[in-house]
């Protein structure tokens, strides 16, 4: 509150909204929330009126275990959010591409409706653009088709005018039971998810920015159709349904009371397009401190790695392996001496694509802004981490890793498989702290300026940078960290020695 | 207007407020339509007009928060539930919607100010009996002290002592953190429960206690004060001025207001000792 004058605020607040207009008080309309207090408002209105969902899976802060053995109980005293919710809402303004997974009739398309209401659709509008998939769906059944007419009509390809279904254009696109979409027109559907197009007969329709949800009764397993690669890596996040809880039948049986199939959703969580625009160019702002991205970074590089897969630096990676025709269960036994507890490198079959980094880069800024924070912390960081990398990342089954009784439910948890990685990855990044942080500087101290440094300067440099590299390998056991960076002492080697090779040419 | 018609009135009202406001609570407004709706449709002996108004600023109080429960608790929701359904009978019919929408704007900019400003206007309202006939001269005149331009205290002598007893708000308070919300108003939260007092600090021995109120926004922030004070077991030194602070043995806690106060508190007492700087102090 300023320090003012007592009469003149009195009379700035009598100036309010409230206005007598005929025989009625008018309200004007108060000043709109700022975005992210509407998203929250938005949460707070389905989880408590329109979604019931049994548990906030989507944790931040530390938790504490209750019980013991199998049987704990983990709780947590920081703010917590249905994932079920909450993804398909940071969604709806990030604007990327989510599907839901989970058994028939737990609420995965409602959800997604729900969001096109908020996006500002009439109801009617978003259930009748919803596209169901179905093993007869054709290309023309999803995009649209020419009217016969003018086909006949047609003399070449671009006088045939497509009638292209209006779905295409909305800024939310649900598709439903993805997986069960025949092969032929999951491409076009590709083309349109990954272009932003489509094309018939020579004639192009934008899809422009939109949120997409498609939805998948068993994507891991099933489907009629297996899902092409590309659509798969296509796909940003991926969240399950909550199962069915013994409170959700009160609330049904009030609701059959009152005779309402679903609550209809107030006018004040409506987003507009503008709206929508700004509160992403807000989350894009959201800044990602460097710690935060050094931590993400030598998780990430970790399950690239293998060490078994080539004796070259460069090549010891898990691609190396799959050019290979190879899969990391082949190499990844006895006669690798990394011990399969300890290190991360075991567990995974594969690293993931800069698609998904971007994507989990870009959920964790929304997350964060949603909560009302100024930057991404590492808890922002971890809690989105499993649903980005859920479909990407495969578990390597025969690692020694999994044989342990206690970890072998990881392979059906994916989630909290997930977490565990990321969590060992902080407890491996603190203790590897002191030579990383040794290289870091070392890298900060060598590399500025170097086209401007004499040839004896950079024989000096090249000579502390191989000391450097030769210690760090004689001192530590070549896993992921260690990789990490060695990598970056090479890389550095190789500009210095260019910067040298530039200079005695010079000479 | 009969009362099955205000019944209809009152589920349209509630309808339409639930497809506006996601904040809206059905649940709550059929309990105030039972009690503050009702005694306004009454009052006002079923003037359509003043009742559907009556009605439809309630139901945007409860979209908004200004009204929590039907139980009012500070100013607002004791002007609205309370007092407006009273007045609105003693109103010509040709000035009730004036008089409404006045009203409303005026609670609204209360409950637009931080949260303690309601909860001290409450409690005024309780100990000034006739005050509800004129609430927006009520509410210039309380906050006249509350708002005006204080400036920083030099924290000159001399000084006065005060001591507040917590008591008569809260019979088990026992005084802790204390937390400035405005130059002259601080909030004091008991050292055993999550339950806080607000000091209104006045010029003139007028210092008093208010509340309970809500936890303190945190958002004032204080400029160091012009002196070095510090305060121990029974005295305070202020600058190379020492006061003595009697019965304060063993200190608890002390608090700086820039408008010319320290506020300190014992270990072992449930009062609080107002040091007062005598110049400098709002009037």
């Amino acid at each position: 509150m300023s320090r003012v004058d007592a009469r003149s605020l009195v009379s700035g607040w009598l100036d309010g909204r409230a206005v007598v207009e005929g025989n009625r008080v008018a309200l004007r309309p108060r000043r709109a929330a700022p975005f992210a207090e509407k998203l929250q408002r938005a949460y707070a209105w389905i989880t408590e009126r329109a979604i019931h969902t049994p548990y906030a899976d989507l944790e931040l802060g530390p938790s504490t275990n209750l019980g013991k053995g199998n049987g704990f109980v983990e709780v947590t005293k920081g703010p917590s959010y249905s994932s079920f919710i909450l993804l398909p809402l940071l969604n709806l303004v990030v604007r990327r591409r989510l599907v839901f997974v989970g058994g028939t009739g737990r609420g995965k398309t409602s959800v997604a409706t729900l969001m096109g209401i908020l996006a500002g659709y009439p109801p009617e509008q978003i259930r009748r653009a919803i596209q169901h998939g179905h093993p007869q769906l054709t290309n023309a059944d999803l995009l649209g088709s020419p009217l016969p007419s003018a086909l006949v009509r047609a003399e070449r390809s671009d006088d045939v005018h497509v009638s292209w279904r209006s779905w295409i254009g909305m800024r939310v696109k649900i598709i439903d039971e993805y997986n069960r979409i025949p092969t032929k027109t999951q491409s076009a559907l590709l083309s349109l998810m990954a272009e932003g197009y489509a094309e018939m007969y020579e004639q192009l329709v934008e899809a422009g920015r939109a949120a997409w949800y498609l939805t998948a009764n068993d994507d891991l397993g099933g489907g009629t159709f297996p899902v092409i690669e590309a659509l798969r890596d296509r796909i940003d996040a991926v969240v399950c349904s909550t199962p069915f809880h013994a409170s959700f039948l009160g609330s049904l049986a009030a609701r059959l009371d009152a005779g309402i199939d679903q609550p209809v959703v107030p006018r004040d969580l409506v987003f507009t397009e503008l709206e929508l625009d700004q509160a992403d160019t807000e989350i894009r702002a959201i800044p990602i401190p460097a710690d935060v991205l050094e931590l993400l970074g030598f998780f990430l590089s970790q399950l690239e790695f293998c060490r078994r897969a080539s004796l070259r630096i460069e090549g010891m990676t898990k691609d190396t392996l799959h050019l290979a025709g190879r899969r990391v269960a082949h190499v990844c036994n006895e006669d690798c001496p990394l011990d399969k507890l300890a290190n991360l490198c075991t567990q995974t079959e594969n690293g993931s694509s800069a698609r998904a980094y971007q994507a989990l880069l870009h959920f964790a800024k929304a997350l964060a802004y949603f909560r009302g924070q100024q930057a991404v912390s590492t808890a922002e960081v971890r809690a989105i981490l499993p649903f980005v990398l859920l479909e990407r990342l495969r578990p390597n089954e025969s690692s020694a890793f999994f044989e342990r009784e206690e970890h072998k439910t990881y392979l059906l948890d994916r989630v909290g498989w997930i977490r565990q990685l990321f969590d060992r990855a902080v407890a491996q990044h603190a203790a590897h702290r002191g030579v990383h942080e040794s290289v870091t500087k070392l890298v900060a101290e060598l590399d500025p300026g170097m086209d401007e440094l004499s040839s004896p300067e950079l024989q000096l440099r090249l000579s502390l940078i191989e000391q450097k590299i030769e210690a760090i390998v004689l001192k530590n056991e070549l896993n992921g960290p260690v990789h990490q960076d060695l990598v970056a002492l090479k890389s550095l080697h190789a500009r210095c020695t260019r910067a040298s090779n530039k200079q005695r040419g010079r000479a | 207007m009969s009362a099955a018609d205000y019944e209809l009135l009152a589920g349209v009202i509630a309808r339409e407020s639930e497809k506006k406001s996601s904040r809206f609570s059905s649940a709550l407004f059929a309990e105030l339509l039972a009690g503050a709706g009702r005694r306004a449709y009454e009052a006002t002996s079923g003037d359509l007009v003043a009742t559907r108004a009556y009605l439809t600023l309630l139901a945007e109080a409860v979209s908004e928060g200004h009204v929590r429960s039907s139980a009012p608790s500070g100013f607002v929701s004791r002007a609205l539930l309370e007092l407006v359904p009273e007045s609105l009978g003693r109103k010509p019919d040709k000035s009730r919607l004036d008089h409404l929408a006045r009203t409303f704007n005026l609670l609204e900019g209360v409950a637009s100010e931080p949260a303690w400003l309601d909860r001290f206007l409450g409690s005024r309202l309780l100990e000034l009996p006739g005050s509800a006939d004129d609430l927006v001269g009520f509410v210039e005149r309380e906050l006249e002290p509350v708002v005006s331009p204080t400036q920083s205290s030099t924290f000159e002598a001399p000084f006065s002592l005060l001591v507040l007893d917590p008591r008569p708000l809260e019979d088990e308070f026992l005084p802790g953190e204390m937390v400035l919300e405005a130059p002259n108003v601080v909030a004091v939260r008991d050292r055993r429960r999550d339950v806080w007092l607000g000091a209104l600090l006045l010029a003139s021995g007028r210092s008093r206690l208010f509340g309970p109120i809500e936890a303190p926004s945190g958002r004032f922030v204080a400029l160091a004060p012009s002196k070095a004070i510090h305060v121990g077991h029974g005295f305070a030194h202020v600058g190379e001025a020492r006061v003595e602070l009697p019965k304060l043995t063993r200190l608890n806690g002390h608090v700086v207001a820039p408008a010319g106060f320290v506020v300190a508190t014992a270990v072992d007492s449930q009062r609080l000792w107002v040091l007062e700087a005598v110049r400098g102090a709002p009037q």
